[in-house]
């Protein structure tokens, strides 16, 4: 038990040069990443920092296929017809609906305020400015 | 708004204040460099671990004895086998065990160590100077007391994290609709 609980604590060691080498070769060289700095930043900052890097990556990365997810939309609407659904966000290497999900209205409030809608009568503006987070939540339902 | 407001909501640095020539700034949690410390000394303690129990299943099963009899013996505890033959039998291990094995005292000495070098300053000509390189043999002439107060500080800004991130946790919970 004893050795079980040590050889586990060992695997579970952070592995700081990776986080170093994440933080220090992202695009906003700052200087906080350092090696002369980074032994002194705060570990809520590197929290921070990693997260907000991994939304920044794929919505990079994202941003750099737009041009030829289009392409690839035209040339599926040639193919397809008119009545080819296929849009550029398709083609993206990230899921943007995946990211909605994470950044924008929980599923859980879309699913209240769908039971709201069921229930009583609400009002009309709501509704428009929740209408698009409402259509991809249907499609994330639908596609499940 | 004035285009200096920015200046008016800076909030002023906090400090420690260790000793009259000494003291610690406050950032209400630990810094990357106290963690790497923090997470050497871990190591280095689940192996002298992994160590201790190997040697104690050997003796156990050597001598024919429960493996607590044998931990018994390792921490000097008498019983069937005396130290002396318990070191003759086992020199190597039982060296590599105690040279290994890290005291309370060591290990807050490391952190406090740690601690001063990454954000500790010193009144040196009459200005505040940053001590980055602070070592554990400046940390040896320190008196017990000081060491005491900054291991009790080194606590602080863990718990200070700690219940910042608890909540963080909760107002997101609040903020999500069951």
């Amino acid at each position: 038990m004893l050795e079980a609980r040590a050889r586990s604590q060992l695997k579970n060691l952070t592995d700081w040069n990776e986080l170093y080498f994440r933080l220090s070769t992202s695009d906003f060289k700052d200087r906080r990443w350092h090696a002369d700095q980074f032994g002194r930043q705060p570990l809520s900052d590197i929290k921070r920092a990693l997260k907000y890097l991994d939304k920044h990556d794929v919505a990079k990365h994202n941003v750099q296929s737009v041009a030829t997810a289009k392409l690839g939309t035209m040339v599926a609407g040639m193919m397809g017809g008119k009545k080819s659904k296929i849009k550029p966000e398709d083609f993206l290497p990230f899921d943007t609906k995946a990211l909605k999900r994470d950044s924008g209205i929980s599923d859980e409030s879309l699913i209240v305020f769908q039971r709201l809608m069921k229930t009583r009568k609400m009002d009309g503006r709501v509704i428009a400015l929740l209408a698009d987070d409402l259509k991809a939540f249907s499609g994330r339902n639908q596609e499940q | 708004m004035s285009k200096y407001s920015f200046l008016l909501q800076t909030k002023a640095e906090e400090y420690f204040e260790l000793l009259p020539g000494v003291r610690l700034k406050k950032y209400g949690g630990w810094l990357v460099a106290e963690a790497i410390e923090q997470e050497e000394i871990s190591k280095l303690q689940s192996q002298a671990t992994i160590r201790a129990v190997q040697l104690a299943k050997r003796i156990a099963s050597d001598k024919g004895i429960q493996l607590d009899e044998a931990f018994g013996l390792l921490q000097g505890g008498g019983g069937s086998i005396t130290e002396a033959e318990l070191l003759s039998e086992y020199t190597e291990e039982t060296l590599s065990m105690i040279t290994s094995g890290s005291s309370v005292e060591s290990t807050n000495a490391r952190m406090v160590t740690a601690f001063i070098r990454s954000r500790g300053q010193g009144m040196i000509d009459d200005e505040w100077q940053d001590l980055t390189d602070w070592e554990l043999e400046d940390t040896k002439t320190l008196p017990r007391k000081a060491i005491a107060k900054v291991v009790e500080f080194i606590a602080e800004e863990q718990n200070a994290e700690t219940q910042e991130a608890m909540a963080a946790k909760k107002a997101t919970k609040r903020n999500s609709p069951q």
